[in-house]
Order: C-alpha cells, then sequence, then structure tokens
C-alpha cells in the first residue's frame, strides 16, 4: 500500500517537475522574442535613447510604485522631504504624464514614470525575462533636461543635454538603504501596492488574483538575491550613507549633474576597490557625436568609435555582459549611439535663441564674437559658422588634441583639474578594459597575448601584483570567451580606446546647454568660464535655475556659515580635491593682462549661438 | 524457441518493476528543473543551462556505464541500462538544444569554426550515435544480449559516449563540477571493469 503511494507521489513530482520547466522555457522562447518596432531608423533611435533598456533595470515596477511609502525612510533627508523620491534626486517629470492625481501604478507606469526611465520584464543583471515587470533606467535619464528660470518658465525636455539637478551616486545608495532595509518584505510591497493601485489597474474586487501570487513570489525572490548582492557589495563599497549626509558633500562627493564613472568602472572592469578616486564627471551633453566631428569622445577623448562610447556609460552605470549580449540591448547600444551622432545635425535641438528669444544677441555682437572666438579658441574647438547650414567646422591646428598631463608638476597645460585623468589605476584601466568582451577567433588571441604580454611587462617591473592581476584577467577572459562562444555582439578592438592621460579638445556644440561647466562642472556659467564674471569659490547646487543672461545655472553662495538653502543643499566647493575650478583661462584670465569686456560681451553673443 | 531465446526478450525481463521507472524519470525530471530553475540564481542563465545539462547528463548515463561495462556480453544489459541510457540521452538532447540553439545561435558550422572538427565532430557524432543506439535499444528484441554487427554497433556507442563525456568533462578542465563528475564518472566505470574481471574468475572457479 505505502509503496503505491509512494510510487504516485513520486510520478506527481516528476511530472509537475517535468510540466513546470517545459512550461518555462516555452514561456521564455517566447518573452525573449525580440524585433525593432517599426522600420522608421530615426524613430528607433530616439526610443532607444530615451526609454530603450540597456540592462540598468533598478526595481521591481510594483515596489518602485510604492518606494515613497514603503521606504520613505531611506530616501528623505530632512531638506525636501514634501517632494516624490524622484524629484529629490533630480529625475525629470515626464511630459507624457497627465495632471491627474493617480499614484503611479502598472497601467500608466509609462507616462507616470521619470523620463528616461524603461519599463521591461528583463531581470537586473541577468536580462533574462519573466512575468514580473522592472523599472531601469535609459540613456536620457541622465543625458537630458530642462531649464527653468527664475521668471517660471521651464523648457521642454532637451535630449542630449546632460541632467544638471541629476544626482545618481545619491538615489543609487537610497536604493541601497531601501533594500537592505530588514523590515521591507514582499508583503509589505504587495500591500501597499494593492491599496494605492487595486482601483487603477483594475484589479477591482477579488483580491488575490493569480497574477498578484506570481507577482508575490517574483518580489519575494528578486529581494532575497538584490539582498544578497548588495550587501556582498557592501565590503567593497561601503555602508550606503543616508539623511543629510546624502547631500553632503562629505560624505557624497559628486552632487548633482556629477557621477563618479571610473569608480564604477574600476571596479567592475578592474575588480578594484574604486576609492582614492577622486574623479568627479559632469553628465556630459552628447551632441553631434559623429565620428567626423569628434573622432574621439569622452573628456580625454580616451574612446573613437560610438557605439562602444554607448557601451562604456552603460557598462559603467552597472549593466553586465550579460545584459548588454541580448539582442534588445545590444540594438538599443547601437541606436542611441546613432542617435547621438546625428543630434544636433539632423536632428534638430533647440537653439538658444529659440527659448530664450529676449536674451538673443544683436548680429553684430556675433560677428564681432566670431571674430574674438576664431582668435583664441577655434584652433582647439573648431567653431560654427554663422551663415549656411551653420555645420560645425572641425578645423584648428589643435582640434582633437589632447592636452597631455605633464608628469613633472601632474598638471595639464589647459590647467584644469587633473583628477579626472590621474586617479588610481588609470594607468591599468585601458588592458583592462579591452579585454573585458571577448573577440572572436583571431581577436580573441590578440586579446589574449596583450594580457599576456601585461603580464610579462609588469612582471620585469617587479609589479608583482600587478602581473597577477593579468594572470586573473586572462582567466576572467577565458571564462568570458566561453560564455560568449562567438564573441561577444559589442566587442571594439584595442585601439578604440586610446590611454593618452589629459583633456581632448573637442568642439562645443550648444556650449548653453553645457552648464556647469568643465569636466568637473566646477563653473556654474559661461561668464564665469571666459572670466567675464569672476568664477565662484563655493556655491550651492541641486535644481538650480537657469540664467540665460549669464548662459549658466544660478548657484548662490552658501551663508556666512558655509550652509547651503534647503533647495539647494549640496555644497559645491573648488576647493575640495576634484573640484578645482582653475585653468581654462581663455581668452584672458579675470581682470588680467588683455581683459575687456568689450571682447568677452561679444564673445559670449557669439557662444550663444553654437 | 528454445529458452535461452526467452532469455534473450528483454520485454520477458523479470527485473522490469515501475520502480525503475518513477526512480530515473524523477531524477530527469529533477535534473531538467534544476538546469531551468536553478539558472536564474546564476549570473548568465543560458551558460548555466548549457553546462547544468550536460553533467547531468553525464551523471544519468554513469549508471549505464557501470552496468554495460560490467555485463555487456556477459550476464547481460539490463532495464536499468536501458532506462539511464534513455534519460540520459534525452538530457543530451537538451543540452545540444542550448549548446548549439541558444549558444551558437543554431549555427553548427561556427561550432567547428571554434573549436575544431577533432572535438566538434565527435560532439555531432555522438547526436547520432546515441539516438540510433537508442532507437535499436526499443526496437530489437535481442538487446540485452546483442549478437553479430549489433553486438559491435553498441559497443562503438558506448565508446563514442564515453570518450565524449571523458574528454569534455576532464580533458577540458572547464569547472570544477566538471572535474569532479568527470572523475567520479571514470571510477564507476573502471571499478566496473575490475567487477568484470572478478566475476571472469569467480566463473572459472
Ligand atoms: C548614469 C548616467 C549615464 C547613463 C545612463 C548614460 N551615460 Fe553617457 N555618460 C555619462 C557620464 C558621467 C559620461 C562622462 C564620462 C567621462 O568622460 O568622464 C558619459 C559620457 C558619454 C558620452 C561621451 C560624450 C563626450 O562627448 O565626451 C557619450 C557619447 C555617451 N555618454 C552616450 C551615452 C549613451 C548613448 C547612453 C545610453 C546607451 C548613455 N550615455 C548612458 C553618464 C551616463
Ligand atoms: C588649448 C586648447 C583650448 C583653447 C585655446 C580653448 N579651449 Fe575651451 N576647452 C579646452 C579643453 C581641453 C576643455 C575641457 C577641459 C575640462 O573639461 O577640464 C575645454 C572646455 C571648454 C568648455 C566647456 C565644455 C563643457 O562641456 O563643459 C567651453 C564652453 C569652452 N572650452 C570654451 C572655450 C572658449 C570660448 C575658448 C576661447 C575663449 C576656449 N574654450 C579656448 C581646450 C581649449
Amino acid at each position: 500500500m505505502v509503496r503505491k503511494y509512494v510510487n504516485w507521489a513520486a510520478v506527481v513530482v516528476s511530472l509537475v517537475l517535468l510540466i513546470a520547466s517545459v512550461a518555462w522555457l516555452y514561456k521564455e522562447a517566447q518573452w525573449a522574442q525580440w524585433s525593432p518596432s517599426g522600420d522608421d531608423v530615426q524613430a528607433q533611435q530616439l526610443a532607444a535613447f530615451t526609454y530603450g533598456s540597456i540592462g540598468l533595470e533598478v526595481l521591481p515596477l510594483k515596489y518602485a510604485a510604492v518606494i515613497g511609502t514603503v521606504s520613505r525612510s531611506a530616501y528623505i533627508m530632512g531638506t525636501e522631504d514634501d517632494r516624490s523620491i524622484w524629484d529629490t534626486y533630480g529625475f525629470l517629470p515626464n511630459p507624457a504624464a497627465n495632471d491627474d492625481a493617480d499614484p503611479l501604478c502598472a497601467v500608466n507606469a509609462e507616462q507616470k514614470l521619470p523620463y528616461g526611465f524603461n519599463v521591461t520584464n528583463y531581470l537586473p543583471k541577468i536580462a533574462q525575462k519573466t512575468p514580473l515587470e522592472f523599472v531601469g533606467l535609459s540613456c536620457a535619464a541622465c543625458h537630458s533636461g530642462t531649464l527653468h528660470t527664475e521668471a517660471g518658465t521651464t523648457t521642454e525636455i532637451i535630449n542630449g543635454m546632460g541632467n544638471p539637478a541629476l544626482d545618481v551616486i545619491a538615489f543609487t545608495d537610497v536604493v541601497r538603504s531601501a533594500v537592505l532595509d530588514p523590515t521591507l518584505t514582499t508583503t509589505k510591497i504587495i500591500e501597499a501596492y494593492r491599496t494605492n493601485c487595486k482601483d487603477i489597474d483594475g484589479l477591482g474586487f477579488v483580491p488575490r488574483t493569480f497574477d498578484e501570487t506570481v507577482d508575490r513570489v517574483m518580489i519575494w525572490a528578486w529581494l532575497r538575491a538584490a539582498r544578497n548582492q548588495i550587501s556582498e557589495d557592501t565590503a567593497k563599497e561601503g555602508l550606503p550613507y543616508h539623511g543629510a549626509q546624502l547631500k553632503d558633500a562629505k560624505f557624497m562627493p559628486a552632487g548633482p549633474s556629477r557621477t563618479r564613472p571610473f569608480r564604477s568602472i574600476i571596479r567592475v572592469a578592474l575588480e578594484l576597490p574604486g576609492e582614492e578616486n577622486f574623479a568627479y564627471s559632469k553628465i556630459p551633453a552628447v551632441f553631434e557625436q559623429r565620428v567626423d566631428l569628434r573622432p574621439r569622445s569622452q573628456y580625454d577623448g580616451s574612446i573613437a568609435d560610438p557605439v562602444t562610447r554607448s557601451f562604456v556609460a552603460a557598462y559603467a552605470s552597472g549593466t553586465s555582459l550579460v545584459s548588454l549580449s541580448k539582442p534588445e540591448m545590444e540594438f538599443n547600444i547601437r541606436s542611441a549611439a546613432g542617435y547621438t551622432e546625428e543630434l544636433g545635425i539632423s536632428v534638430p535641438v533647440d537653439k538658444f535663441v529659440d527659448l530664450f528669444p529676449n536674451e538673443a544677441p544683436t548680429s553684430d555682437q556675433v560677428k564681432d564674437g566670431l571674430e574674438v572666438y576664431k582668435l583664441h579658441c577655434a584652433a582647439c574647438h573648431g567653431y560654427r559658422p554663422i551663415e549656411g547650414d551653420r555645420l560645425w567646422a572641425a578645423k584648428g591646428e589643435k582640434l582633437h588634441q589632447v592636452s597631455l598631463l605633464k608628469p613633472v608638476d601632474r598638471t595639464t597645460p589647459i590647467g584644469t583639474d587633473p583628477e579626472r585623468i590621474m586617479f588610481r589605476y588609470s594607468n591599468l584601466l585601458v588592458q583592462g578594459l579591452t579585454t573585458i568582451l571577448p573577440g572572436w577567433d583571431e581577436d580573441l588571441e590578440k586579446q589574449r597575448e596583450s594580457l599576456k604580454q601585461a603580464k610579462l611587462e609588469a612582471t620585469a617591473q617587479g609589479q608583482l601584483a600587478e602581473a597577477d592581476l593579468w594572470v586573473g584577467h586572462l582567466e576572467r577572459l577565458n571564462l568570458s570567451a566561453r560564455q560568449f562562444r562567438l564573441g561577444h555582439p559589442l566587442y571594439f578592438p584595442e585601439t578604440d580606446v586610446s590611454d593618452e592621460v589629459g583633456y581632448i579638445n573637442n568642439p562645443i556644440p550648444y556650449a548653453y546647454l553645457r552648464a556647469p561647466y568643465l569636466h568637473n562642472g566646477s563653473v556654474p556659467t559661461l561668464r564665469q568660464l571666459i572670466n567675464l564674471d569672476e568664477r565662484p569659490q563655493s556655491f550651492c547646487r541641486g535644481d538650480n535655475d537657469y540664467d540665460p543672461a549669464a548662459v549658466g545655472l544660478i548657484a548662490p553662495p552658501p551663508d556666512s556659515n558655509g550652509v547651503c538653502p534647503p533647495g539647494l543643499p549640496f555644497l559645491f566647493d573648488t576647493g575640495a580635491r576634484g573640484n578645482s575650478n582653475q585653468g581654462h583661462n581663455y581668452p584672458w584670465a579675470y581682470q588680467g593682462a588683455d581683459w575687456n569686456e568689450k571682447d568677452l560681451t561679444d564673445l559670449l553673443a557669439y557662444l550663444k549661438t553654437l | 524457441m528454445s529458452d535461452t531465446a526467452v532469455s534473450t526478450d528483454g520485454n520477458a525481463d523479470p527485473a522490469h518493476r515501475p520502480e525503475q521507472i518513477i526512480l530515473t524519470l524523477l531524477l530527469f525530471s529533477g535534473s531538467a528543473a534544476f538546469a531551468v530553475f536553478g539558472a536564474l540564481a546564476t549570473d548568465n542563465v543560458d551558460f548555466f543551462r548549457t553546462h547544468a545539462t550536460a553533467w547531468t547528463s553525464a551523471l544519468l548515463a554513469t549508471p549505464a556505464f557501470y552496468i554495460f561495462a560490467r555485463h555487456f556480453a556477459r550476464a547481460g544489459l539490463n532495464h536499468w541500462w536501458r532506462l539511464f541510457w534513455t534519460f540520459g540521452w534525452l538530457m543530451i538532447v537538451i543540452h545540444f538544444y542550448f549548446g548549439l540553439g541558444i549558444m551558437h545561435f543554431w549555427d553548427p558550422v561556427s561550432v567547428f569554426q571554434r573549436q575544431g572538427f577533432a572535438v566538434a565532430g565527435p560532439i555531432f557524432l555522438l547526436q547520432v550515435t546515441w539516438l540510433i543506439d537508442i532507437g535499436l535499444a526499443f526496437i530489437r528484441r535481442d538487446w540485452r544480449f546483442s549478437t553479430g554487427w549489433y553486438k559491435w554497433w553498441q559497443l562503438v556507442a558506448y565508446l563514442i559516449a564515453f570518450l565524449n563525456f571523458f574528454v569534455s568533462l576532464l580533458v577540458f578542465q572547464n569547472d570544477i563540477q566538471s572535474l569532479v563528475i568527470g572523475i567520479l564518472m571514470t571510477l564507476v566505470v573502471v571499478a566496473a571493469l575490475v567487477q568484470r574481471w572478478s566475476d571472469g574468475e569467480h566463473a572459472h572457479e
């Protein structure tokens, strides 16, 4: 008798396992089906840039919908507490959202989430599709923004400018705290979501639908995995900051509009701790990335191919190689890159005069300004003609050259802050980065050779630990060559990346959209950058208003105690390491020899037209 | 028909009990679920599934390897052999789906390009020989005590399967799991051969 029951039980278990496995695989194959929508290339590129998934899924949608209530204590800072989590960290309100009072829910997520967010079914990191929806970041979350003035006008969203208010590093710490919160449970999330959204999603009267049970299981599994991952990383990254620390430069030195891409890239590409890294990068404008105009990109001109630019951006932001090997992500990386190549050329971008007609310069000023510019700036930056099709003239004897760091005193000829180019391990980065994505066949062999060579060189120089690093890296390459058996689809050759240490002289199209200026965002306005006004020593940052007259952000100084107002809580101290506002004193140092207001005013007028 | 004819008829094997099929089925479905769902906890789903299906195929085939090495052309093969052999094969079919379909985008030529003929050739050969061997084991009544060309066929199919696993688990040294499974599989077969030899000694006594 017993034997019979055991037999039956075993048969049932077997069949359940088998059917579940087959059904899952079948569903997965359906979920994984993907093809680009439509055949309008420009529309595809815009879509990829603004809401395409690049493997940066962050939170389950249903958790994101209620994070403001369920995890409120993780994100409030004691200063801006009546704002939503998205506003607090500078994400852009979505123009597609209507004004109804409905909360963010699954049905309206694509309209209610901030601009540049996407909703996908991909699991973070492994990019496997499941029934659970996630929200993630697209390029536009970082590379788009608005300008709002003291008078209360706000422009529409401008794709391609760096978001001046976005504090993505603080946001990351918020997410880490929120997920680690021991009182956060699946039930808490589901209950809060149901309370907010049952009428809106139309879940109606059935309190526990089948979908909800699936969500429950999936969120539970996600929460477990995310917690494990985050606490594992805590050993390398330290505990997340919280409360007022999140806007305090002592703890979170990047602040609004800047990230620390090299801290993250050193963590992911070299698997070394990214501390001792004072490289703060302003989220740059990504206009006119076409290779004839901009053969090399990033502030140091380290990356040639636009697709590789876009890959590195996504990789530094935390996506995984597996994610980027999925057809959808690969397509989005390529299309978004294509978008940045044409953005400002065949894809129009608002001009300064369109947005601020009252501040439009006179044509005489512009003409005179061009002369000043040609004399002092065009050699390095090229220029935009004031007539005709106004395509950037990529001419200039120093254009596209890198202003190299001098090893003796560790300054560059232009004299801006050197931390972005001389952080610890920067010398290993090119070798590391070019052997992350396995190539195929001969390319792979070359990558292996170069690592072996690097090991030999390190050994010869007595850099034994570094030699060991390359041994480890070779093992990693071999493993990923087995994972991406035909080479990684985004593989790029060594020649795409250069390791000159310095800042590159590149075109500066749409200069009025690049505030705050310089790679570290240390100069709030263009007037200050050209030394028509004195550059401020310290100023307050947050979601600053835009001043079209000074062409840049209105960044007031802190009060006499060095404290910033609640709306602009981040104190930017140019005396802090990595924050220097020195250098690039073109055409002249502030009120130095040859300094004259007329020429500078004309120059500013011309710069408004770039 | 003589008595011996009855004993060579597989379907009349007295040892055939429902537990045999239930147990092997359970092992097979457990392995499949492990590969499919376990992968979701790793950082590369397709990669893990490709490997997990290869590991479990080897594990399922190992009892069959044992029985064959010990009893082939002696006491004769049995139901355990045929069941493990079949489920091991089913698992390698799933492995093939992931390895060729997912990892190589159904492009067999790329497998040859990547691995070279000496490695890729036997892998594809195995898919064919194993399938035929299983087919024969279910069609032919003499599968337990094969004779003539069929006996040779069984031996060749066995060797192709064993060597394939041996090379890919032990020689390639991909990961620790493969190594352990490869050693286990090999030790089991060696033990079977030793027992085969001692079975023979006893028979002479
Ligand atoms: C987390 C924010 C973030 C996201 C998301 C992001 N980027 Fe960036 N991107 C940056 C930062 C910061 C830099 C500057 C790095 C440096 O050189 O220091 C940058 C640099 C670039 C550059 C070089 C610009 C130049 O002229 O030097 C391009 C092009 C670019 N990103 C494109 C993209 C594309 C395309 C995507 C989407 C696939 C993307 N980025 C996603 C933050 C981001
Ligand atoms: C010797 C070459 C050189 C000359 C001359 C030069 N620049 Fe630059 N410029 C650079 C480099 C290199 C950078 C980037 C420096 C950094 O970010 O640290 C830069 C940055 C800038 C930026 C900031 C871009 C951004 O995204 O923040 C502007 C605007 C600019 N230059 C305008 C001018 C103007 C106007 C002149 C002439 C008055 C001028 N430059 C002269 C090399 C030069």
